[in-house]
């Protein structure tokens, strides 16, 4: 900076360079940051430099006094000169988290602390006139350094603000919401849209739906939702594809979000279903929740379009031969590496046999299931690379897991189930690899050693048993730990030997606990120098022996 | 007495006792990493700050020599609302300190004490720099800070527009 030659050794003053008025012509195009710099660059500069010393100290200086100063204060720092409002601009837009005490000066009003826009009806309302399309207002926002809007429609109830019909009100609403996106919707990232099915038929939301997605081009998140009144699911009865709708799909299509990477439709219209998943076959992480229980029409041609090759994460509920056909799942088996599913009076056998596709690739099987299993059930999940499984099958019956026998690198095994089947017969952890086991609900199986189990087929010879069925003091005595020499965290419902004085019936209460391994390691070093001691206050015969 | 000396960005050298220096927590930092790098325990550590010049850094450590016996604050406290330290720790003196200051220095202190890590310094300059923005107008504040409105054409309107959509809803 003091005019040093680029690579030689010979300096100049500055005023050998320029003139002291042409720096400060330079100067003025300075960002605060180099103006201090060059202030303590040199003597001079800082005398030209010095009377700007307030103007381009204090951008420096907002992120230490943000916190001493209210929303009002810092407004009105914009309106000082050019520079106090680079400095509050730049401040809003390099801690963005600090503008949610922003967008939130009422403070409980909503709470978020990534500093997102919220609308609800009210909140847009309330922005109207300003949002009103005018020379006066300005276009260019500068405090929209969040990436992240989330539209809700429903909470009509909190629109108590003029005497308007709330049909009209909703009607302006979304008008005041369009407005917002012609700002600086190019500037969202993330977006959650929830409906509503009060007053709104699937045509409305498919069409609401592409205008606002038309103006958020750069959208990488989307979350679109339809909640029935009170939160319930929606009930969307007319689900059929009517040439009508077929037209109206066809003079407005969806825009291709090209950057989408996680999408999450939970309820929406079979046909907004339909088109988003097709329109955006690159995405990678799909969170389906599908309010149709029954298959649709369409499901016996699945669309070769709809060819989703880089998903990598996918989570339907329910999981149905319907919205499998939709997926059109064959196309899926590549990159998948998550698959979270909730099956509901299914077929698992087919289930499983739909999963196994995936062997190639699945790290993680997240299964929530209700309904029956049947008593002789053979079907195997064949997931060699599969790591962890949860099961949640809390309200149906689960006599074993042998199923999961076929998968040999599970390190995670997580089970929920009800319990007074399961304890009938035994539930078998033969994986060598397992690091965390946990037994949620009233799973309190015995376990039994793999290598014994194979040999006797059906039965289980009690010797084999783990010792688990204990009270939990025995645990660290249980030869689960050299079983499963890799086991770190095993957390299971058992009996305590806890005695609480007004409780009777001690023996019938059951506790969660955790067991670790270096709680195991603490115990065996423990019980270690307790033999130790008691060998040392044993008269030694061999060493007496030795003396004499 | 165990000497260090810090050299400001401009080349002068202060040559300060290191009970005083390692009241900051910057310079305590780098008297520690120096002895750990240097092989003679005796050496006299010298740190140089580049981002601070004389002028300020003969500031700061005046307010330093002026608090050596002070508790020292932790860094943390009460940082949820970041006041209430200020006037625990101000007393005559440092108003008599701060009170001939241009505001423009105040502000380079405020910048010096937060890079020194000295807590203490950086409330009462907060401080004073907060009580003449809060509750002011833009004019006020313009005269507080002696400067000119350097905005052309509507864009002073314009501004104020924008910060509508902070408060507009």
């Amino acid at each position: 900076m003091n005019g040093s030659t680029n690579g030689g050794t010979a300096t100049y003053s500055p005023e050998q360079v320029f003139p002291m008025e042409v720096w400060g012509e330079i100067f003025r195009y300075l960002l605060p940051r180099d103006l201090e710099s060059c202030s303590n660059a040199t003597p001079e500069w800082r005398e030209l430099l010095a009377p700007k010393n307030a103007s381009f100290m204090i951008p420096l200086a907002f992120p230490t006094l943000a916190s001493h100063l209210t929303l009002k204060d810092l407004l009105n720092c914009r309106l000082v000169c050019r520079n106090w409002r680079n400095g509050v601009d730049n401040f809003f837009q390099t801690h963005p988290v600090h503008y949610a005490d922003v967008a939130d000066h009422e403070r409980n009003h909503i709470h978020c602390p990534y500093g997102f826009r919220q609308f609800r009806p009210v909140d847009l309302l309330k922005m109207e006139s300003f949002l009103e399309e005018n020379d006066e207002n300005p276009r260019y926002n500068p405090f929209t350094m969040t990436r992240t809007v989330v539209y809700r429609e429903g909470e009509r109830q909190a629109i108590t603000l003029d005497a308007d019909p709330v049909e009209n009100q909703i009607l302006r609403v979304r008008a005041a919401f369009k407005r917002f996106l012609t700002m600086c919707g190019s500037e969202m990232w993330h977006c959650w849209m929830i409906f509503t099915d009060e007053d709104t038929t699937q045509e409305d939301i498919y069409m609401l739906t592409q205008s606002y997605l038309e103006l958020m081009p750069n959208l990488k998140t989307l979350t679109i939702g339809v909640l029935g009144e009170n939160f319930y699911r929606i009930n969307l009865t007319q689900q059929s594809m009517s040439p009508q709708l077929m037209r109206l799909v066809q003079s407005h299509p969806l825009p291709v979000l090209k950057d989408l990477v996680k999408l999450n439709v939970d309820s929406v219209p079979t046909i907004l279903e339909i088109e988003m998943l097709t329109k955006h076959s690159h995405l990678k992480k799909l969170f389906w929740k599908s309010n149709t229980n029954h298959s649709i029409q369409d499901q016996e041609t699945p669309d070769e379009e709809r060819e989703m090759k880089q998903l990598e994460v996918l989570r339907i509920c329910p999981f149905t031969r319907g919205n499998m056909a939709k997926l059109n799942l064959p196309s899926l088996s590549f990159n998948l590496r998550v698959l979270d599913l909730y099956v509901q009076n299914e077929d698992l056998g087919s289930v499983f046999r739909s999963v196994s596709r995936f062997r190639q690739s699945l790290r993680y099987f997240n299964l929530q299931f209700c309904g029956d299993i049947p008593e002789e059930f053979s079907e195997n999940l064949d997931l060699p690379l599969v790591e962890t499984v949860k099961i949640n099958a809390q309200f149906s019956k689960v006599r074993n897991i042998d199923f999961l026998l076929t998968c040999p690198s599970l390190k995670m095994l997580e089970l929920a189930t009800s319990s007074s089947v399961v304890r009938q017969r035994d539930v078998v952890l033969p994986w060598v690899s397992l690091k965390k086991v946990e037994m949620k609900y009233h799973v309190s199986p015995s376990l039994s050693k793999w290598s014994d189990r194979t040999n006797t087929s059906v039965t289980v010879n009690s010797e084999t048993i783990i010792q688990f069925d204990g009270w939990e003091n025995c645990m660290y005595s249980s030869n689960i730990w050299e079983l499963l020499p890799k086991l770190e965290v095993l957390k299971v419902f058992i009996r305590s030997d806890i005695v609480e004085d007004h409780d009777e019936s001690v023996s019938d209460m059951h506790i969660w606990w955790v067991f670790m391994t270096t709680d195991f390691q603490r115990f065996i070093y423990t019980k270690k120098q307790q033999e130790v001691f008691l060998e040392e206050e044993r008269p030694n015969e061999d060493s007496v022996d030795s003396v004499d | 007495m165990a000497l260090v000396r810090v050299i400001s960005s401009d080349g002068a050298a202060f040559l300060v006792s290191q009970r005083l220096a390692k009241r900051s927590g910057k310079l305590k930092t780098e008297i520690e990493t120096f002895r750990k790098s240097s092989d003679n325990s005796e050496a006299q550590p010298e740190i140089r700050i580049v981002t601070i010049r004389a002028e300020i850094l003969r500031l700061v450590l005046q307010w330093l020599q002026q608090h050596q016996n002070d508790p020292v604050l932790p860094a943390n406290q009460n940082e949820q609302d970041g006041r209430g330290d200020a006037e625990m720790g101000q007393s005559q003196w440092d108003r008599d300190f701060l009170a001939p200051m241009d505001l423009g220095i105040v502000m380079e202190l405020i910048l010096a004490a937060n890079h020194l890590e000295v807590k203490g310094l950086l409330d009462i300059t907060c401080k004073l720099v907060e009580s003449k923005i809060t509750g002011r107008t833009v004019d006020e504040i313009r005269t507080a800070f002696k400067l000119k409105s350097d905005f052309k054409g509507n864009e002073e309107e314009q501004t104020r527009l924008e910060n509508r959509w902070c408060v507009e809803n």
